[in-house]
């Protein structure tokens, strides 16, 4: 079996089970609600069909949303986070484009550019989830506050689960 | 139908997304009630939305039949307001009054002699010197008629006299224009011993069988008392409003002719 899938596998368990667990119950002061479990889509390979990663994200949305008694409201944001994540790519893509194996991560990429890559994906995600959550425009300041906390939170898990599990960093930026 | 099928596949991508947000906003809204609830106040306050303008334009285009509708019923309560003030107060008032109501087609108001033209003419039973009310106030007087139109000399019309009295004490003067602020004409000729206050309202007095006694003009603004003639001159903000003047009621003296050749005879006596 492929290392990479199965280290993905591994994650996707753990990643989950932490999510539904732990994270879940947690809430900052009633407003800051971390949602690690983007990760899972943020770091699927970038030669991933995108229409994989659409149902992937669909997919993980709904499984979170079982547990969290919200069916359909994190499938919502997820798929969006799928839907766009192609378009994030292709706008971040490196002069000279992705080599076929490369999977975003700071290994691979670089901390600047994994670094501007996992902000964007959290926030999108963030941002379509708490307005979803809210369901309405009016107390918009407020539900802002909350999206871009929580991506704060959201986005150092991130970066402290990406460093845990992708080992040492190349001295390559993914730019060049 | 081929290129259908092309449109879709150029964008499976983005449809098979839609598909999938669809069906999860719709697990989203059976299993959620907040977001169920929101997504029907949602829904009504578009259908709503929809629904009111389509009220509104419907009322829109129906408007000038309402209009129409209106000017009858009130001309139809004017007159029945005459006839029972007929019966009792008989001495009083000047005539035998009877409305007809009509719309005016143009008029100015900006200039020193003003002119309004109304849709109803000679007819209509319209003859030179009637008068004619609006919906607040007296306007005018009628001086040309045509078969379907009359012009009416209003308040605001240099050459305009208007016999006026103060409704609370029956004091009279004449109403006359300056030529200046459509909203503002004076009241002549009241002795400088009657107390005006502002806010004092002016009414005609039905002298002339022009105006029914008691019609609305206007109320008193200021006075200006003038020692040497020993008369102040009042001046009264109109009732109406000649900038958007619409409905004209114009006011049929039956008795008219009686009073006019009464007084004929009178100044006929005094040469």
């Amino acid at each position: 079996m492929n290392s990479n899938l199965l280290s993905y596998l591994v994650s996707l368990v753990l990643l989950l089970a932490l999510q539904i667990l732990v994270l879940n119950n947690i809430q900052i002061s009633g407003f800051l609600n971390p949602f690690l479990y983007i990760y899972l889509i943020i770091v699927l390979p970038v030669s991933f069909p995108r229409i994989g990663v659409l149902f992937m994200g669909f997919g993980l949305g709904l499984a979170l949303d079982v547990f969290h008694q919200t069916l359909g409201m994190h499938a919502v944001a997820t798929t969006f986070l799928a839907y766009c994540r192609p378009f994030i790519l292709q706008y971040m893509a490196p002069r000279d484009g992705y080599e076929f194996s490369r999977v975003p991560g700071i290994r691979d990429m670089g901390y600047l550019w994994f670094g501007t890559y996992a902000a964007i994906m959290v926030f999108l995600h963030h941002f379509m989830l708490f307005f979803i959550e809210a369901f309405r425009l009016s107390g918009f300041w407020f539900t802002l506050g909350k999206v871009i906390g929580s991506t704060l939170l959201t986005f150092l898990l991130v970066l402290v689960v990406q460093l845990l599990f992708s080992g040492r960093a190349s001295n390559k930026s993914g730019y060049d | 139908m081929r290129n259908l099928i092309l449109f879709i596949w150029k964008y499976h991508f983005t449809f098979l997304f839609i598909g999938l947000e669809v069906l999860a906003l719709t697990l989203l809204s059976t299993n959620n009630t907040y977001q169920r609830t929101r997504m029907h106040r949602f829904s009504l306050a578009i259908s709503g939305s929809v629904f009111n303008f389509q009220d509104g334009f419907a009322r829109y285009v129906n408007l000038d039949y309402e209009n129409e509708v209106l000017r009858q019923q009130n001309a139809l309560l004017e007159n029945e307001l005459f006839e029972r003030s007929k019966g009792k107060t008989a001495k009083r008032t000047s005539g035998d009054f009877e409305v007809l109501p009509a719309v005016v087609i143009s008029s100015s108001y900006h200039q020193s002699n003003n002119y309004i033209i109304i849709n109803a003419g000679s007819e209509d039973g319209i003859v030179p010197e009637m008068g004619v009310q609006g919906t607040s106030g007296i306007v005018g007087v009628v001086t040309h008629v045509s078969d379907h139109y009359a012009a009416v000399m209003p308040i605001i019309h240099s050459q305009t006299r208007v016999s006026c009295r103060l409704a609370k004490n029956d004091y009279f003067g004449l109403l006359k224009w300056d030529g200046t602020d459509h909203e503002v004409a004076t009241l002549e000729d009241i002795p400088n011993h009657v107390e005006i206050d502002s806010g004092d309202a002016i009414v005609t007095r039905g002298s002339s069988g022009i105006f029914p006694r008691g019609l609305a003009v206007g109320h008193a603004i200021e006075t200006e008392k003038n020692p040497s003639t020993g008369f102040q001159s009042v001046s009264v903000r109109l009732a109406t409003n000649f900038q958007k003047l619409n409905t004209a009621f114009v006011i049929q003296n039956q008795l008219k002719p009686e009073l006019d050749s009464l007084q004929t005879v009178i100044e006929s006596d005094e040469q």
